[in-house]
């Protein structure tokens, strides 16, 4: 099982929520009049799917705010192709990885515009291997955590990656020796 | 430390990490975004359309029943079958028709019955090379510039000049010419076609035509060569 569907805050995910809750108390009609602006198989998939997300995305991009936009505008993107798209999940999926991967390329960027400065992301609690995760090239650092964190064989890594399974294997066997190398530094 | 130690180590961490994480979905803020998307694209929609129409001004030829055709040529060309020149001339001493100044003229008929909005169906298909095969295409474009606002009386007044007819051999010519639309003025300027001497006439290249009126493959399809 993937260590995504053991965590007790997964159990608690607003996606288990009535429509009319997910915002708050005091936003239910706004809430329910918006959720009626859209199809009863998509919000079923934005209850469900936007939780584990924001979480999936949070550990690739170590920003809970940015994580959040991210997921949103891959929904949206998913909404453009709502009736085209074969598998609504997979797709979301890999629009999160790959809107995180440009996000972390423009973070990347600002930073050296800005010439140093403290990753924007950067965890402020003291998790060393959080830190270290957060410290690997992104493609390492996705492969870990769609193999450990969202439990997907190497074919799926490999295709949300774009690259090949033997590849794929290849960034998660690196990321790991990488993980180990800063930990015992 | 071992992988599988790694791996606990690191799942932990994760464990961590994720349960200072509550994220609730908004269908609001969803919907906002989602409005934002349509009306991006719109926008996106209505800027190329807006070019679109500044080409399609270019094809008075479509006019047809009192229509006109959208184009957008810059210099069309195409394999000889579809009555372009071929690519090698056969040597540097270029071959006129026997009576050039008539061919002359009635080259630059064709492209005027061709393209002139106000050309009668037939005499716009006898003068294009396989004019036929270019009616449904012809009503796509109709019904595409119908759409983005273009009125009958505009596409019916729809002229061409031709600017200059030089001979490539005995039956293929390339033609300068330049296209105005009124109320915009010369949407094409200077633009180079080919005429071809098929079927004991000279018409405007079948490529040529359907260049133009396709707007360079934007509307519709050319027929197969």
């Amino acid at each position: 099982m993937a260590l995504r569907d053991q965590l007790p805050i997964a159990a608690a995910a607003v996606g288990d929520a009535p429509a009319s809750e997910v915002a708050g108390d005091g936003r239910r009609d706004a809430a329910a009049a918006a959720f009626g602006s859209f199809t009863p198989s998509f919000v079923e998939l934005y209850r469900e799917a936007f939780a584990p997300m924001v979480r999936l995305a949070v550990l690739l991009t170590g920003s809970d705010t940015l994580a959040e936009d991210l997921v949103h505008d891959a929904f949206v993107r998913v909404h453009a192709r709502w009736s085209r798209v074969e598998s609504p999940t997979s797709y979301l999926r890999a629009a999160v990885v790959n809107a995180c991967r440009s996000a972390r390329r423009r973070a990347r960027l600002e930073r050296s515009a800005a010439a140093a400065g403290p990753l924007p992301m950067a965890n402020l609690d003291a998790d060393e291997m959080f830190d270290a995760l957060e410290a690997l090239p992104y493609r390492q650092r996705a492969a870990l955590v769609l193999k450990y964190y969202e439990g997907l064989p190497l074919a799926e890594i490999a295709e949300l990656l774009g690259c090949r399974e033997g590849t794929a294997a290849s960034l998660v066997h690196r990321g790991l020796e990488q993980l180990r190398r800063m930990i015992e530094r | 430390m071992n992988d599988e130690e790694l791996v606990d180590e690191l799942e932990r961490s994760v464990t961590r990490r994720l349960e200072r994480v509550s994220p609730r979905p908004d269908p609001e803020v969803l919907l906002t975004r989602v409005r934002q998307r349509a009306a991006r694209q719109r926008a996106r929609v209505i800027v190329v359309a807006a070019a679109l129409v500044v080409a399609a001004g270019v094809g008075g030829y479509l006019v047809g029943d009192a229509g006109g055709h959208d184009a957008t040529p810059t210099t069309v060309a195409a394999p000889p079958s579809d009555g372009t020149p071929p690519a090698t001339a056969p040597d540097a001493t270029l071959v006129e028709p026997v009576d050039p100044v008539a061919a002359r003229a009635a080259v630059t008929q064709a492209f005027e019955d061709a393209f002139d909005g106000s050309t009668l169906p037939a005499a716009r298909d006898a003068a294009t090379q396989d004019g036929a095969a270019l009616h449904q295409l012809r009503d796509d474009v109709l019904a595409y510039a119908r759409r983005f606002g273009y009125t009958p009386a505009q596409l019916a007044g729809t002229t061409i000049t031709v600017l200059d007819v030089s001979f490539i051999d005995e039956t293929h010519a390339s033609v300068r010419f330049t296209i105005t639309v009124p109320g915009r003025g010369e949407v094409m300027v200077d633009k180079v076609g080919y005429a071809v001497f098929d079927g004991g006439r000279w018409k405007v290249a079948l490529r040529t035509a359907c260049d133009l009126i396709s707007l360079d493959g934007i509307v519709g399809r050319c027929p197969p060569s």
